[in-house]
């Protein structure tokens, strides 16, 4: 996976500058005023320079995968699939967090994310009883301090959700 | 204005208290290795929404000493860099720890930080006005030329890949183009959001680049084998200042060209401290009488990166204030924060907003001896703090960014953009991307189309006038410099690593 990082990487950003010069051409012009510099000049200058820049990141990519066939990976003990599933995981968690903000409540779903993140960044040995306790109590202080702080005392704005 | 601005940070006790916190929390986010001073001040932002302008930039400014200043503990007793600001403080700091003398080794980092912030305050003083003076006679033609030249440095910033550095320079002004576009006010890649108008807010995208996909990742290699986290040095001792008269006299060439180095590459946009310190200690290397002590243990090589990365601070605050240009995301920050207050900063700065300046300058002076006598009598507590554990630090850490990205438009759509950002950043991260261009190119997007267009506007549509105005076609030329010194600097070292793998 790690030797072909470069080939994968250039042909997504390949993909992305290629929508993006797509995109540009729909945006609105005016024919008046300052000549070729109007809206739609500068995204194209952008998607161009990123897709020949991808593109030469791709041929040296594959000039490397042949020079060095097997490139040993980081070692870091990690397959592709763990790494996709704790990425989901987390990612998950992150937006379900901000999704439910609004209708839950900054309180509640704080302490809940803080609860549910920090299980997932540590280890078994981390996870007794004793630290989830005291993993509890810290994130609903850590919660309802936060909001009283920035509700109360600098007067913002913070959604109140179920416990208004 | 002078006096009144000085008065409304140094005669105004409320002012006093949030300048010590804001130090207290600076140094806090420094010290601990991940949290950084952009971080700080970040969060920190939508604490001084409601705050008078002088009042809130004044916390902003003490919470960027402190982060400069904080990540020399660490660097000492951990020997990780609390910041990338004191990457090469660990190199010389910690061999100085081991050999028993952690608490002289933090002393002369304490010490040369306050020095090296106060000697760049005085650059900054005596530098501004003059350069305002100049500036306001910029159009939009030296504008365009100087933010050009600001870009060419994303080359420096990524001499590791020269492609990938560009591409994600590149990718940064992409993101830039979002919203409303310059001059003529039409719809960008907004897709219909009206939300998407003003563009992302820099908060978000730093944020979520450097903060969010830092969670993510440290989610992947939690259940990986355990990474050596170090062990704190805990048992030292400080008497005065943990150094002697001597040995201060033998640093203070090091300590004039550390500051030297540190405000120039300051008011270079783009490269901040994260650089200033480890140009500054191999140039002390390379100067030494003694060379090959460097690296064993000696308080040259921690006065020569401390000194350089605080002085880093008022370099990078010289453009902002006169040119109105960010150098870096902390400086991005702090103009975002400072046009939030109505304050414009630019060459008219010092007529239409004086005592804002004023303030700067006192809340640096505040910051900076409030910075000396928090590490001294706090460090014992710091060092407790560095053995919070990081899988509960980082929720914590993201609960208070999204209560900023909530902050700024009281809407959740910030939020969501955050995630978007550590999405983005994360991608960039697996496929050893660099991120720093990323942002400037953010940060200057906008300036250079503004002005290239209004320039082109003024003459008709010729691209000659940029090179027909002595100041603009300086700048352009500087620009050219800049990029065929790097290219050559990429191309030397390439060459010395293939001789090498011979």
């Amino acid at each position: 996976m790690a030797k072909y990082r470069d080939v994968i990487g250039g042909c997504l950003f390949f993909i992305f500058a290629a929508a993006y010069y797509n995109m540009a051409l729909g945006i609105r012009q005016f024919s008046a005023g300052s000549g070729m510099v109007d809206s739609q000049f500068m995204p194209k200058v952008y998607a161009i320079l990123l897709m020949v820049l991808s593109a030469i990141q791709v041929l040296q990519g594959v000039h490397h995968v042949k020079k060095r066939e097997a490139e040993a990976d980081e070692g870091s003990g990690l397959t592709v699939k763990d790494q996709i599933i704790s990425f989901i995981t987390s990612f998950l968690l992150l937006i379900i967090y901000v999704a439910l903000l609004d209708s839950v409540g900054f309180v509640i779903m704080s302490a809940l994310f803080i609860i549910c993140m920090t299980i997932l960044l540590s280890t078994k040995e981390q996870r007794s009883k004793k630290n989830l306790l005291k993993l509890i109590l810290i994130s609903v202080a850590f919660s309802v301090i936060v909001f009283m702080i920035f509700v109360d005392g600098f007067g913002l704005t913070l959604p109140e959700g179920i416990l208004s | 204005m002078l006096a009144e601005g000085l008065a409304s940070v140094l005669m105004n006790p409320i002012c006093i208290v949030w300048v010590f916190i804001g130090t207290l929390v600076g140094i806090i986010f420094g010290c601990i290795p991940g949290l950084t001073a952009t971080m700080a001040i970040a969060m920190f932002l939508p604490v001084t929404y409601n705050m008078a302008a002088t009042q809130g930039i004044s916390v902003l400014m003490a919470l960027y000493i402190g982060g400069i200043s904080g990540g020399l503990i660490s660097a000492i007793l951990l020997n990780i860099p609390g910041t990338p600001a004191s990457i090469a403080t660990c190199l010389d700091g910690h061999p100085l720890a081991a050999k028993g003398q952690a608490g002289k080794a933090l002393g002369v980092g304490i010490v040369f930080s306050f020095l090296g912030t106060m000697i760049s305050l005085l650059a900054l003083v005596l530098i501004s006005p003059p350069l305002a003076s100049i500036a306001i006679k910029f159009g939009p033609f030296e504008y365009f030329s100087i933010t050009i030249f600001s870009l060419t440095l994303i080359i420096t910033l990524s001499s590791q890949n020269l492609v990938k550095g560009i591409m994600t320079g590149i990718l940064g002004l992409v993101f830039a183009t979002v919203g409303l576009a310059p001059v003529d006010s039409v719809q960008r890649f907004t897709f219909g959001n009206p939300n998407l108008n003003n563009g992302f807010d820099i908060l978000t995208v730093l944020v979520g680049v450097f903060a969010i996909s830092e969670i993510i990742l440290a989610a992947e290699t939690a259940h990986a084998k355990k990474k050596d986290e170090g062990t704190v040095l805990t048992d030292f001792t400080i008497h005065g200042f943990g150094f002697s008269l001597v040995e201060f006299k033998t640093q203070i060439v090091n300590m004039l060209r550390s500051s030297f180095i540190g405000i120039l590459l300051g008011i270079l946009p783009g490269i901040g401290s994260g650089t200033s310190n480890m140009l500054s200690y191999s140039v002390a290397k390379s100067q030494s009488k003694h060379p090959e002590k460097f690296g064993t243990g000696i308080i040259d090589g921690i006065v020569a990166s401390e000194t350089a990365n605080n002085a880093t601070i008022g370099g990078t605050i010289i453009p902002l204030l006169t040119l109105g240009i960010p150098g870096d995301s902390t400086s991005a920050l702090l103009l975002g924060a400072l046009i939030m207050k109505g304050v414009q900063p630019g060459p008219l700065i010092f007529e239409q907003n004086g005592q804002v300046v004023y303030a700067i300058y006192a809340a640096m002076a505040l910051a900076s001896v409030c910075m000396l006598g928090i590490m001294f009598f706090g460090l014992r507590g710091f060092v407790r703090i560095l053995k919070i554990p990081g899988y509960l630090l980082l929720p914590l850490v993201f609960v208070l960014c999204t209560v900023g990205a909530y902050g700024i438009n009281n809407q959740l759509f910030d939020c969501y953009s955050l995630l978007f950002f550590g999405f983005v950043g994360y991608l960039l991260e697996k496929g050893k991307y660099p991120m720093t261009p990323l942002i400037l190119g953010f940060v200057l997007g906008n300036i250079m189309e503004l002005n290239l267009r209004r320039s082109l506007s003024y003459s008709m549509g010729d691209f000659s006038v940029f090179f027909t105005r002595p100041m603009s076609c300086t700048f352009l030329v500087l620009a050219a410099v800049s990029i065929i010194v790097n290219l050559y600097v990429v191309y030397r070292g390439r060459k010395k690593e293939a001789q090498e793998a011979k």
